[in-house]
C-alpha cells in the first residue's frame, strides 16, 4: 500500500514531463480495441497498455504478479489475491469482482481460445450472459480473492492467464447490455484513454494508482494515427521529421529498415526482440488437393530462398516451433531433407495466393520463372474480383514468443495452421489439456507439428526479430523474449 | 650460539608463528566467506531456474530436477513458501539438517518484479566444516611455501649479528688506537724537546731522529684513520702542495737505512737532483717512498741493493725505486698495482703498490713497473714537475723547529739566498727595525706555547711588513679570512 501511494505521488509529481508521440498505422477509434478480439499487432499494442492481466512477465521474461498480488494453488483451486488499493484510470476500485466479470465477459464474447477454460470453470454449456452461473469462479474475502476451481492443479494456467487476452476489463468500463467497452478511462492497465481525438489520434495518460506507474516512464502518450497507406520510408520520415517519437513493432515490420534508420540518424534508441516473428506459408484445402507434396515443398523452398535476400536478419528454421513441441532429431532431419528437395521444378498450374504479393512484390519476376501461374489475390485487379476462386496458399506472420505451451497452441489452433477441422481441433485440444505433465503435452504437440510439416501443410519461410524505435532520451527496458510495446517499461535516460 | 642471537632468533620465530596464526585465521575466514558467497550465487541460480515451476504449482518438477541440479554443490534444499503453505525438501530429511554440521544459503523469491510480495524462501544446505578444511589446507600450503623464507631470514639474522660483532670489535680497536695515538703524543713532544738540547749530536743523526719522530706521529694518525668508528667524520684529505721531493724522501730513506741496518746484505742508496719539485701530499709521498722501499727489501730472498733516485727533466719528476732482486714474472706484473695484488712477500696485502699507484694518479702522475725475472725490478713514479720559485735575495724565517730552520738555511745557502732565521717572533721583533718592510717573511703556523703564526702575521702586517707567508701543513682554506696572507708548505720555496 505504501509503495502504491509512493508511486502515485511520484507519478503526480512528474505529470508535467513531455508527452511521447507514438505512430500507429490505423485510423481506428479506441472502441475498436478489446482484449477479447485480438488480431493485429496494434490490437495487442493498445490492449497491453490499456489493460493488465492478473499475471504478467518481468523484463527478464519471468512470470510475475500483475493485478493479482500473489497466486497459488490451494488443492484444485488457483487462488489469486488482488492488489490492495488498485484502481482504474477513472479512479474506480479494482477488485476480484472485476476479474470475475472480465473472465465471464471473455467466455461470452470470446472465441475458441477461451472455450476450454470456460468449460473447465463454467461447465460444458457456453455462457450466454453475465447472469449465467459459473461455479468454478468464486470471489472471496469481500473482493480480495478470486478462486478458480479447475479440478486439479494445472501449472500452465498461470502462464495462460498472463496473456493479454485475459487482460482484466473492469465492470465500470463496460456497457452491461452489450458488454462492449464504453469507457476507456476506466481501464485496468498502466494507461487510460484521456481523449479520443478521431482519425486514430488519441491521448493516453498514465494511471497513477497502477502498480506499474513509475516517475520516469512516459506520463502522457499521444497516439498519432495514420489511416492512409504509407510506405516504410514515409512512416520512418514521420520520426525523422519530428512528428512522432516512437515507432512500434507493428509499424514498419522489417527490422532492417529500423536498424538502418537508427544507424543513419543519431538520437534514437532501438529495441530488438529475439527472433520471434515466424513467416509461414499455409496450403489451404484447395492447395493441398491441387499441388503435389513435392510442389508444395518446392514452393516453400523457393520462398525460403527469396525472403532472406532482402532481409539479412532473417533466419530460415526447418520447423515452426523450435522450443515448445520441437521435433526430434530424426524428424527434423527428415523435414529438412524434404524442404531442400532434390530437383528444380516449373509449376505451371494456376496457384491462387494471398499475401504472396505483400511479402514478395519485389520478387515477382523471379517467382514467375518457377511459378508462372501464380495469381496474387491481394494485388489489383485480382483483389477486386467479386467471386474469387478458393485460395491455394496464403502467407502469414505470427508471434512464437509464448512463454507457455498452451497459449502457443491456442493461438496457432486459431490460425488453423495444422489443418484440423473444428471437431478435430476440439478433440485434439481436449486430449492435450487433459495431460497434466508438460512432457506428455510436448509429445502431442511435436507429433502435430511433425505431421503438419511432413505433409507440407504449413511450412516456415523465415524467422526474424521485432524492432521498435524511440527518440532519445526514451530508453527501452523491454523483455527480449516477448513481443510487445509495453510503453510503461520505457524510461527517460 | 650467543644468548643475544638466540633471543633474536626466538623473536623471529615468535613473529613467524604470529604471522601464521593470522594467516590461518584469514585463510579459514576467507574460505568460509567465499564459499558462502558462491554457494549463495549458485543457490540463486537454482532458485531462479525453479521459480517458474514453484509459481505454477509444479513442485514435482522441482523435486525431480533438483538432485541432479544440486550435484555435489549442496547436500540438500528445502522450499518454504510464505503464508504458511506446506513446503518440501530434497531429500526429504534435508530441512532437518543439523546447523552444527551444515550451513545454509538462503534465497528469497518474490511474486512481483519489484520484490515486494514474497513467494517464499529456498534454503540450500552444504557442509559447514568443508570450507574450514579447505582454509586450513590453503594455510598449510602457504606455511610450507614460507618455511624456506623463514630459514633464510634466520640465516641472515645470524650473519648480520656476526657482522655487528665484528663492528664492535673494530670499534674497540679504534678506541684502543685513539688511546695509543693520544698517549704517544706526550712522549714524542718530550723527545722533541729533549732533542733541541742535544746540540752536540751530529746534525745528520739529529735529523734522523726528528724524521723518525715525525713518522711515528704520522703512523699514530694513520692508526686513528684506520680504526675510525663508522659514521665518524673522516679527517679532511690532505691537500697536495708544492714540495721538494728530495727533502721529503731523504728522512724516509735515512729511517729505512736505520731500519734495515741489521739486515745482512741489504743496502739502500739514494741519489737526487736538486729542484725536483712536484705537488704532492707530503705524508702520502713519504708513505709511498716507505712502501716502495719496504717492497723492494722484503722481496729479497737474501741480501740485495735498493737504489732510490730522484730526477727531473722535460717537466716531469721521476722517483725510481729499483732493486736487484728476483724480479717479477710477466703474468703477475700485469696485475700488480691493483688492490689486493701482491708478489714475493709472504702475508702481503697488495695495498702498498695500490696506494702508490692511486696516490701518483691523484697527483696527476703515473706509476710504472719494469721487471726482469732474475735481474730485478724498477718502480717509477712519474709526476708533473713544478718550476722552482725564483729565490729572493733576502728572506726571514720564524720557526720554533730547529730542524726546519737548518733545512731552510741549507736550502737558502745553496740558492744564494740570505736567510735570517729566528726561533720565536719576539726574537725577530726585537731586531725587526733592521729589515726592509718588503722583505719576504716566512712564519711557522704553530710557533710553540700556543702562539699561532697567523696572529703574529697580523702583528707584522701592522708593523708594515707586506710579503708574509705562512708555512703550514694545514688546509689553506683555514686562513682564507686573511686574504693578504700567503700560504705554503713546510718546504723552502726556492728548493
Amino acid at each position: 500500500m505504501g509503495a502504491a501511494l509512493f508511486f502515485a505521488a511520484a507519478c503526480s509529481r512528474f505529470s508535467a514531463q513531455p508527452e511521447l508521440r507514438v505512430l500507429v498505422d490505423s485510423g481506428a477509434p479506441a472502441a475498436d480495441y478489446d482484449p477479447v478480439s485480438l488480431k493485429l499487432t496494434r490490437d495487442y499494442f493498445f490492449c497491453e497498455n490499456l489493460f493488465s492481466p492478473l499475471l504478467g512477465y518481468s523484463s527478464d521474461s519471468e512470470l510475475v504478479s500483475e493485478l493479482a498480488e500473489s497466486f497459488r494453488w490451494s488443492g484444485d483451486e488457483a487462488v489469486f489475491s488482488m492488489r490492495p488499493g488498485g484502481k482504474t484510470g477513472s479512479g474506480a476500485p479494482l477488485d476480484a469482482y472485476d476479474a470475475e466479470f472480465s473472465f465471464k465477459r471473455a467466455f461470452i464474447l470470446g472465441g475458441t481460445s477461451y472455450s476450454f477454460l470456460s468449460r473447465m470453470l463454467c461447465g460444458a454449456d457456453k455462457l450466454k450472459s453475465l447472469n449465467d452461473a459459473c461455479p468454478g469462479l468464486r470471489v472471496r474475502d469481500g473482493g480480495r480473492t478470486l478462486a478458480m476451481k479447475l479440478g486439479a492443479p494445472k501449472p500452465y494456467v498461470f502462464h495462460l492467464l498472463a496473456n493479454i487476452a485475459y487482460g482484466v476489463v473492469p465492470r465500470s468500463s463496460v456497457d452491461p447490455a452489450t458488454l462492449k467497452i464504453r469507457d476507456y478511462r476506466a481501464t485496468s492497465g498502466p494507461y487510460y484513454v484521456d481523449a479520443d481525438l478521431g482519425g486514430g489520434n488519441m491521448l493516453l495518460k498514465a494511471n497513477p494508482a497502477h502498480h506499474r506507474c513509475a516517475p520516469d516512464m512516459p506520463r502522457r502518450v499521444r497516439i498519432v494515427g495514420s489511416p492512409d497507406y504509407k510506405t516504410n520510408d514515409e512512416l520512418l520520415a514521420m520520426l525523422s521529421s519530428g512528428k512522432v517519437d516512437y515507432v512500434m513493432m507493428g509499424v514498419v515490420l522489417k527490422p532492417e529498415s529500423k536498424a538502418e534508420f537508427a544507424a543513419r540518424h543519431g538520437g534514437y534508441n532501438i529495441h530488438f526482440s529475439r527472433p520471434l516473428r515466424m513467416i509461414y506459408i499455409i496450403f489451404n484445402e484447395s492447395g493441398m488437393k491441387r499441388l503435389t507434396r513435392e510442389e508444395r515443398f518446392f514452393i516453400a523452398k523457393k520462398l525460403r530462398e527469396l525472403y532472406p535476400r532482402r532481409r539479412p536478419m532473417t533466419e530460415t528454421p526447418d520447423q515452426l516451433f523450435a522450443m515448445e513441441g520441437s521435433l526430434s532429431k530424426r524428424q527434423l532431419e527428415e523435414v529438412a531433407s524434404l524442404i531442400k528437395g532434390r530437383r528444380e521444378l516449373v509449376i505451371k498450374k494456376r496457384v491462387e495466393g494471398k499475401r504472396l504479393f505483400s511479402y514478395f512484390w519485389l520478387d515477382l519476376e523471379d517467382i514467375a520463372k518457377w511459378l508462372p501461374g501464380a495469381v496474387y489475390a491481394d494485388q489489383k485487379p485480382n483483389s477486386e474480383r467479386k467471386n474469387p476462386p478458393p485460395l491455394d496458399i496464403f502467407l502469414a506472420g505470427g508471434d512464437i514468443g509464448y512463454q507457455d505451451d498452451v497459449g502457443l497452441v491456442l493461438y496457432y489452433l486459431e490460425q488453423q495452421i495444422f489443418g484440423l477441422g473444428p471437431a478435430e481441433t476440439e478433440k485434439w485440444l481436449a486430449a492435450y489439456l487433459a495431460e497434466p505433465a508438460k512432457e506428455a503435452r510436448m509429445e502431442l504437440l511435436r507429433e502435430l507439428q511433425y505431421r503438419t510439416l511432413r505433409d507440407a501443410r504449413t511450412l516456415p519461410v523465415g524467422l526474424l526479430p521485432y524492432a521498435s524505435l524511440a527518440r532519445k532520451p526514451w530508453k527501452f527496458n523491454y523483455p527480449a523474449a516477448l513481443a510487445g510495446d509495453h510503453l510503461w517499461r520505457l524510461r527517460r535516460n | 650460539m650467543d644468548p643475544e642471537i638466540k633471543e633474536s632468533v626466538r623473536k623471529l620465530f615468535r613473529k613467524f608463528m604470529l604471522l601464521h596464526v593470522v594467516l590461518l585465521a584469514a585463510a579459514v575466514g576467507l574460505s568460509i566467506l567465499f564459499t558462502g558467497y558462491f554457494k549463495e550465487r549458485l543457490g540463486r541460480q537454482l532458485a531462479t531456474a525453479s521459480r517458474d515451476a514453484l509459481l505454477t504449482g509444479d513442485a514435482r518438477r522441482v523435486i525431480n530436477i533438483m538432485p541432479s541440479s544440486m550435484s555435489r554443490d549442496f547436500s540438500g534444499m528445502s522450499w518454504r513458501p510464505s503464508g504458511g503453505e506446506p513446503g518440501f525438501s530434497v531429500p526429504s530429511e534435508a530441512e532437518h539438517s543439523s546447523l552444527t554440521l551444515y550451513s545454509r544459503a538462503r534465497v528469497r523469491l518474490f511474486f512481483d518484479e519489484s520484490g515486494a510480495v514474497p513467494l517464499g524462501e529456498m534454503l540450500f544446505y552444504y557442509p559447514r566444516w568443508t570450507p574450514v578444511l579447505w582454509g586450513v589446507l590453503a594455510w598449510f600450503a602457504i606455511f610450507l611455501a614460507s618455511l624456506p623464507v623463514a630459514l633464510r631470514e634466520r640465516r641472515r639474522l645470524i650473519k648480520d649479528y656476526n657482522l655487528l660483532l665484528e663492528l664492535r670489535v673494530k670499534e674497540s680497536y679504534g678506541a684502543l688506537a685513539a688511546q695509543v695515538a693520544h698517549d704517544i703524543r706526550s712522549p714524542l713532544a718530550a723527545l722533541d724537546s729533549a732533542l733541541r738540547d742535544f746540540s752536540d749530536l751530529p746534525g745528520e743523526r739529529r735529523e734522523l731522529a726528528r724524521g723518525a719522530m715525525g713518522r711515528i706521529g704520522e703512523i699514530a694518525r694513520d692508526l686513528l684513520d684506520s680504526y675510525r668508528t663508522p659514521g665518524q667524520a673522516a679527517p679532511a684529505k690532505e691537500e697536495a702542495v708544492a714540495c721538494d721531493l728530495k727533502a721529503l724522501a731523504a728522512p724516509v730513506l735515512a729511517e729505512k737505512r736505520a731500519l734495515y741496518a741489521g739486515r745482512r746484505g741489504v743496502s739502500i742508496e739514494f741519489s737526487a737532483e736538486d729542484g725536483a719539485r712536484a705537488a704532492v701530499c707530503p705524508a702520502e709521498f713519504r708513505r709511498l717512498v716507505s712502501n716502495l722501499v719496504n717492497n723492494a727489501v722484503e722481496a729479497f730472498e737474501a741480501g740485495g741493493r735498493v737504489d732510490v733516485s730522484l730526477s727531473h727533466t722535460d717537466g716531469k719528476v721521476v722517483l725510481t725505486v729499483g732493486d736487484n732482486g728476483k724480479g717479477i714474472p710477466a703474468e703477475i706484473l700485469a696485475r700488480l698495482g691493483r688492490k689486493g695484488e701482491t708478489h714475493g712477500k709472504s702475508g702481503g696485502t697488495g695495498l702498498g703498490l695500490y696506494h702508490a699507484r692511486s696516490s701518483a694518479e691523484s697527483w696527476g702522475g703515473s706509476l710504472e713497473i719494469d721487471s726482469k725475472p732474475g735481474a730485478g725490478t724498477a718502480v717509477r713514479v712519474v709526476l708533473p714537475a713544478i718550476a722552482t720559485a725564483a729565490a729572493p735575495k733576502r728572506a726571514v724565517l720564524i720557526d720554533d723547529d730547529a730542524l726546519v730552520r737548518i733545512n731552510w738555511k741549507t736550502s737558502a745557502r745553496s740558492k744564494g739566498v740570505d736567510l735570517a732565521v729566528f726561533s720565536s717572533p719576539a726574537e725577530f721583533l726585537s731586531g725587526a727595525g733592521g729589515f726592509p718592510r718588503d722583505i719576504p717573511v716566512y712564519l711557522d703556523s704553530s710557533l710553540g706555547d700556543g702562539v699561532k703564526g697567523e696572529d703574529i702575521a697580523v702583528v707584522l702586517k701592522e708593523k708594515g711588513f707586506a710579503d708574509i707567508t705562512l708555512e703550514t701543513g694545514y688546509d689553506p682554506a683555514r686562513f682564507a679570512a686573511l686574504g693578504w696572507l700567503k700560504v705554503s708548505g713546510k718546504e723552502p720555496p726556492w728548493a
